[in-house]
């Protein structure tokens, strides 16, 4: 006996198991994250699901009442998972065999298991990375724990909210180190659809409640780290336009200076100032917007969403973030520079500068800065 | 290296090919296009080919159109562009040098004697 319900696929009602809803589920997020990298990714998968709507419909057609998993696993086989489906672009160098030992350390990524955890799965996931019995880990983390009067759990806490959970079959070949390859893929899934099926009928059991308070906590870490960051970050970002705005006022009245020819107080008086004053403002947004962009981008395509720059656009923006850095230290040190001198000028004539004229100085400056070049 | 691998690389080769031919004799929808290619013997899971439909579309080489189907959702019916056929042209006669060499190395290795190329 099992748990029924109903899909919508592009209009159309199909019956299907809960266990075979979750596996199609599991299937055809892992097609759209795989393809999410890809140019026109999107329509592939979608065209992916179509395809299974479409082997639906024939089932129902024949006289199928509700869809069980072993139908989807049917069709999972049929049109293939994401590796497969894409091998028709990648390079031919599948089905090496025996060949890929050698790589497999350097595939091999630290998950946390899911199928085997007590807390969080990080000793099994550490256990598949080193290659170590899982017992003899968790015995380490006891001991250590014991020894270091606690700090240690910390270090398990943050482990928890940093190393990423295997979800897809493909976590879990780099997981086990195992190449991703058609076959092992193929093996895997069906594990999965097995491990989806006794998921389905187990019963609760108190390891359970454990493990969701567990997932709970990790949660809320998670949640706590998110919230510390971006503190962080608004702080950062406040601070940048707090600076961004002095500049700019600097900016304006030094404008206003030329223009209208009104005489301003101080350091602001000087023609070249200004022409500082402009490269930092300028320097300043270029540096702001571009790093700005490099960091929600590399957020986002860390959770997926969107496709990684080519290399040669990470390389360009790195570069204009590096020369914007440049010209922004550089202008502001020297406009800085300059408006001590100024200030220096203008002090009573016990100072050793006192006599030289403003202009002396602020060619000076300007060699100053050359030097600096 | 094993004959079924050295098989499957021919296949991936084709592929192309062989869906760009069918589409020149009809437009036709995806499931329609699996349904001769598996006839063929040519592909081994179905997802294969969207991939392939999504590049030649993107490169301007077939195009689609929806089409109302009777039973289920409608679908997309893809066709040969005037870049396809041009581009189908060129790989017609590059497969029929490729046919000619290899029924050329094959007779000769048989007879010891070559046979004019057909063409």
């Amino acid at each position: 006996m099992k748990k029924n319900i109903t899909i919508n696929m592009f209009g159309a009602l199909y019956a299907i198991d809960e266990d075979a809803y979750e596996l199609l589920n599991q299937y055809q997020s892992n097609m759209r994250r795989y393809f999410s990298r890809k140019d026109g990714g999107e329509e592939i998968a979608e065209d992916i699901e179509r395809r299974v709507a479409e082997l639906f419909a024939e089932l129902k057609a024949s006289g199928v009442e509700a869809i069980t998993i072993e139908h989807v696993r049917d069709i999972i086989a049929r049109i293939g998972n994401p590796e497969e489906v894409d091998g028709e672009e990648a390079s031919p160098e599948e089905s090496g065999g025996e060949k890929d030992e050698g790589n497999v350390r350097k595939n091999k990524k630290l998950f946390r298991d899911p199928d085997d955890k007590m807390l969080g799965g990080v000793s099994s996931g550490m256990a598949c990375y080193f290659g170590i019995d899982v017992l003899w880990i968790r015995l380490l983390w006891i001991f250590l724990a014991w020894c270091s009067g606690g700090i240690v759990i910390l270090i398990y806490l943050i482990l928890l909210v940093i190393v990423p959970e295997a979800r897809t079959p493909e976590d879990r070949l780099r997981m086990q180190g195992r190449p991703v390859n058609m076959k092992n893929l193929r093996d895997e899934i069906m594990q999965g659809a097995r491990k989806a099926g006794q998921y389905a009928t187990a019963p609760e059991t108190r390891k359970g409640c454990l493990n969701r308070m567990f997932e709970l906590l990790a949660v809320v870490l998670k949640g706590c780290l998110v919230i510390v960051v971006c503190g962080i970050l608004l702080f950062c970002i406040a601070a940048l336009f707090f600076v961004f705005i002095i500049l700019g006022l600097y900016g304006i009245a030094g404008l206003m200076n030329l223009f209208i020819g009104s005489p301003m107080p101080g350091f602001l008086a000087g023609h070249d100032f200004q022409g500082y004053v402009w490269m930092v403002v300028f320097s300043f947004m270029v540096l702001v917007s571009t790093t700005l962009f490099i960091g929600i981008h590399t957020l986002m395509s860390m959770a997926g969403r969107v496709r990684p720059l080519s290399s040669w656009k990470r390389v360009a923006l790195i570069v204009v973030w590096i020369v914007a850095a440049i010209v922004f230290c550089m202008s502001f040190n020297a406009g800085a520079m300059m408006s001590c001198w100024d200030d220096y000028t203008q002090c009573p004539p016990e100072t050793p500068f006192a006599g030289n004229s403003p202009r002396s100085f602020t060619i000076f400056a300007h060699s100053e800065h050359l030097l600096y070049i | 290296m094993n004959v079924d691998n050295a098989k499957s690389q021919m296949r991936k080769g084709m592929l192309e090919y062989c869906v760009m031919l069918l589409l020149r004799r009809e437009p036709s929808y995806a499931s329609d296009i699996i349904a001769r290619l598996k006839e063929a013997d040519l592909i081994v899971v179905e997802g294969t080919l969207y991939p392939l439909l999504t590049r030649l579309k993107k490169d301007g080489l077939l195009s689609y159109e929806w089409r109302e189907s009777t039973q289920g959702p409608p679908r997309k019916y893809y066709a040969l562009t005037g870049d396809g056929e041009a581009f189908l042209g060129g790989l017609d006669s590059a497969w029929n040098e490729l046919a000619a060499t290899v029924a050329h190395l094959k007779t000769e290795d048989l007879t010891g004697t070559p046979l004019p190329p057909t063409d």
